[in-house]
């Protein structure tokens, strides 16, 4: 046992349920695939401690847990990629909804391809800061979050969402009512 | 009647097709940068559209990342025994890796350095030689590298492509502020470890570039960041970045 391994045991103790957590939060993930990251940034942060001559370790460690984090990222996104993917044309694409008690018929199949082609064409045609605050927003992110993540403040946030709510509306008629719209 | 589910599955295919189209994340110094305010309006567009196709990586930014570490008796703090039982499971994971490995890699990362070292200063040779005699040159082979943000909407990583046992790499300061003098690293990114470094340089001033010569072995296939910091008096910025991919077969 050595100073660096106190040291590290001494981390370990104090932030390792709360690097599961953070990962849990990041990944939308189970507790056991953000422990199984977590311990990878560990043994990563322990494999280079004896090189770091510093006395920001916990600095030095979110580098190497951010790093862990992206590459994670970038392998899903590989997989992904790899992803047999659906056409926004395709029936199939309603193929997305949770399973329903009863099979929909192909007519009903079609109308709702019809009606996310819609939806795709109308955000896609927003203007990009509109887009982007509506990707993140539809993906709940709170506008705190929009707004911290574009480093933009809260009422550009609000703004931006506003008009492209209103574009959609406009363009999507009686249909285009928005998840939770009152917000 | 748009259901809610619509609106969700579209957005996922909107950021599906974008990802198709944009390429990797930002990597998370291109997300330093941008979270510090560093990058130009441009390149924070740019970066800013790659994010928002990856939640998760958005997410690293909105969850605050823990600063706080939990103390005793604390139900976060985690105790001796548990502590104990992970240390174990850690120990045999190091020990599943080549016994040898640590200074395998140490040996290999001095070795390196020093020849990068020689490299640099043959580069600079080499460049005065091939300036005034452009004849035809087997041994070596250049490589420009273009600036991360200046590589229009492809925003992967730049391939390595030269071939030989060394390369010159051509690391142009486009549009740069002038600084008294250079700070160069070259990171790893896979595992976030300066790899090598030098102080105190100067671009070539004829085309106001950094000649890097690096060893072909020096290079394991994976991503590669040359970053290039500016140095007046105590301040020091980091000016401009180049990633690089080596790819497998490329060695």
């Amino acid at each position: 046992m050595n100073d660096d391994d106190d040291r590290f045991k001494t981390l370990y103790q104090k932030y390792y349920w709360r690097m599961v957590r953070y990962y849990v939060r990041v990944f939308r993930c189970t507790q056991e695939d953000a422990e199984e990251l977590t311990q990878e940034a560990f043994l990563r942060f322990y494999e280079a401690m004896d090189e770091y001559r510093g006395d920001a370790e916990w600095a030095f460690f979110e580098t190497i847990a951010r790093n862990v984090a992206y590459n994670r990222i970038r392998s899903m996104n590989t997989q992904k990629r790899n992803a047999k993917t659906i056409g926004i044309d395709d029936p199939d694409f309603t193929g997305r909804e949770p399973a329903a008690a009863e099979e929909p018929d192909y007519a009903e199949r079609e109308q709702s391809a019809l009606r996310r082609k819609q939806v795709y064409d109308a955000i896609d045609e927003l203007p990009r800061g509109q887009r982007e605050c509506m990707l993140l927003w539809l993906d709940d992110f709170r506008y705190d979050e929009i707004a911290s993540a574009l480093r933009i403040s809260m009422d550009a946030v609000k703004s931006r969402l506003r008009d492209a709510k209103k574009f959609l509306r406009a363009r999507l008629g009686d249909d285009g009512t928005l998840p939770e719209d009152e917000t | 009647m748009i259901t809610k589910s619509d609106w969700r599955a579209v957005s996922q295919h909107l950021m599906a097709s974008d990802r198709r189209r944009l390429g990797d994340p930002p990597t998370p110094e291109e997300l330093l940068a941008y979270t510090r305010g560093e990058l130009s309006a441009d390149e924070e567009a740019r970066l800013q559209e790659r994010l928002v196709c990856y939640p998760e990586l958005v997410r690293t930014i909105t969850e605050p990342f823990p600063t706080e570490g939990a103390e005793p008796g604390d139900p976060d703090f985690m105790p001796d025994e548990e502590l104990g039982k992970h240390w174990a499971s850690m120990q045999s994971r190091l020990r599943r890796k080549p016994a040898e490995g640590a200074r395998v890699v140490q040996f290999w990362r001095y070795s390196a350095v020093a020849a990068a070292l020689i490299a640099v200063v043959l580069g600079a040779m080499l460049w005065v030689v091939t300036s005034r005699a452009p004849e035809p040159r087997l041994v070596w082979e250049e490589q420009v590298l273009m600036p991360d943000g200046r590589r229009g909407p492809e925003s992967q990583p730049q391939t390595l492509t030269a071939q030989g046992e060394s390369i010159v790499l051509i690391a142009p300061l486009i549009g740069a502020q002038k600084f008294d003098h250079y700070r160069l690293e070259i990171t790893n990114q896979a595992t976030a470890r300066v790899i090598w470094s030098t102080t105190g340089v100067q671009p070539h001033e004829e085309n106001n570039s950094f000649l890097i010569i690096v060893p072909r072995r020096f290079f394991r296939p994976g991503t590669y960041e040359i970053v290039v910091y500016g140095v007046s008096g105590d301040r020091e910025e980091r000016v401009t970045t180049y990633s690089l991919l080596v790819p497998r077969s490329n060695r």
